[in-house]
């Protein structure tokens, strides 16, 4: 009930905002760090699938470790992807770019399935997905992007900004 | 400033002229706007700030704010229904 007057006085415009989340509006927004996380949980399940230790022992520590990070660094995706679609994105720019929240909704559902399993067609489904997540932001921006080989395994093509200096 | 206080909380501040370590203030914060933040270390002319969540800005990040800038502390909030 009080929630709903105040509701009510917040949409005739008689309250005033502030912001109290942990990312201030700092404005500082960039898809990089979910991509690097995604291609980080591929790289982890080759590792995991590539253990070719002898030692038992040793292969169950190797395996255990990708798992942990490869939970860590899925999670990191859904994360980082959450912010800049929930924070960044504002109404004109969902408007111009409506295929977002379908978009995202594929990333969550992306990287949960990278953490339940270990196939490497997710891991590089998920990529594909913050690809094009990364490839909208940078357009909202009018920065051209191009798509690359990345320079250490498991070299996947990424989208990076092409910056003017 | 999770899990304090939830997105889309309706908070009241009520002007004070004394704030302790550990109040919720509501600060006008030169460089980040209107924000929501714990005070730390404050002392007669200034305080510091921290949030509630490991994310958060570091107080650091954030700097010495004056007092002046220190609109009031958090007396009510009425969260959202989730």
């Amino acid at each position: 009930m009080i929630y709903s007057i105040l509701n009510y006085l917040d949409r005739k415009g008689l309250i005033g905002r502030a912001s109290a989340h942990c990312d201030i509006p700092c404005g500082i927004y960039d898809p990089g760090p979910a991509l690097i996380a995604a291609v980080s949980v591929v790289r982890l399940m080759d590792i995991a699938h590539d253990g070719a230790s002898e030692d038992p022992v040793a292969l169950a520590n190797l395996r255990a470790r990708c798992t942990l990070r490869k939970e860590e660094e899925a999670e990191k995706v859904k994360q980082e992807i959450r912010v800049i679609w929930g924070d960044y994105f504002k109404a004109p720019l969902l408007e111009a770019h409506p295929n977002v929240h379908g978009l995202v909704h594929a990333i969550m559902q992306k990287a949960s399935a990278c953490k339940q399993d270990v196939h490497r067609e997710d891991g590089v489904a998920l990529v594909e997905l913050v690809n094009e997540f990364a490839e909208i932001f940078w357009k909202t921006k009018s920065v051209e992007t191009v798509r690359k080989t990345c320079p250490y395994p498991p070299q996947l093509k990424l989208v990076y900004p092409v910056l003017a200096d | 400033m999770q899990p304090v206080l939830s997105p889309g909380t309706f908070a009241i501040f009520r002007r004070s002229t004394s704030y302790r370590d550990g109040d919720v203030l509501l600060v006008k914060h030169p460089r980040f706007g209107t924000i929501v933040k714990r005070a730390i270390d404050v002392n007669a002319e200034s305080l510091w700030l921290e949030g509630a969540n490991a994310s958060s800005l570091s107080r650091e990040t954030m700097g010495p704010i004056e007092r002046t800038r220190v609109q009031g502390k958090l007396v009510y909030q009425v969260a959202g229904k989730n």
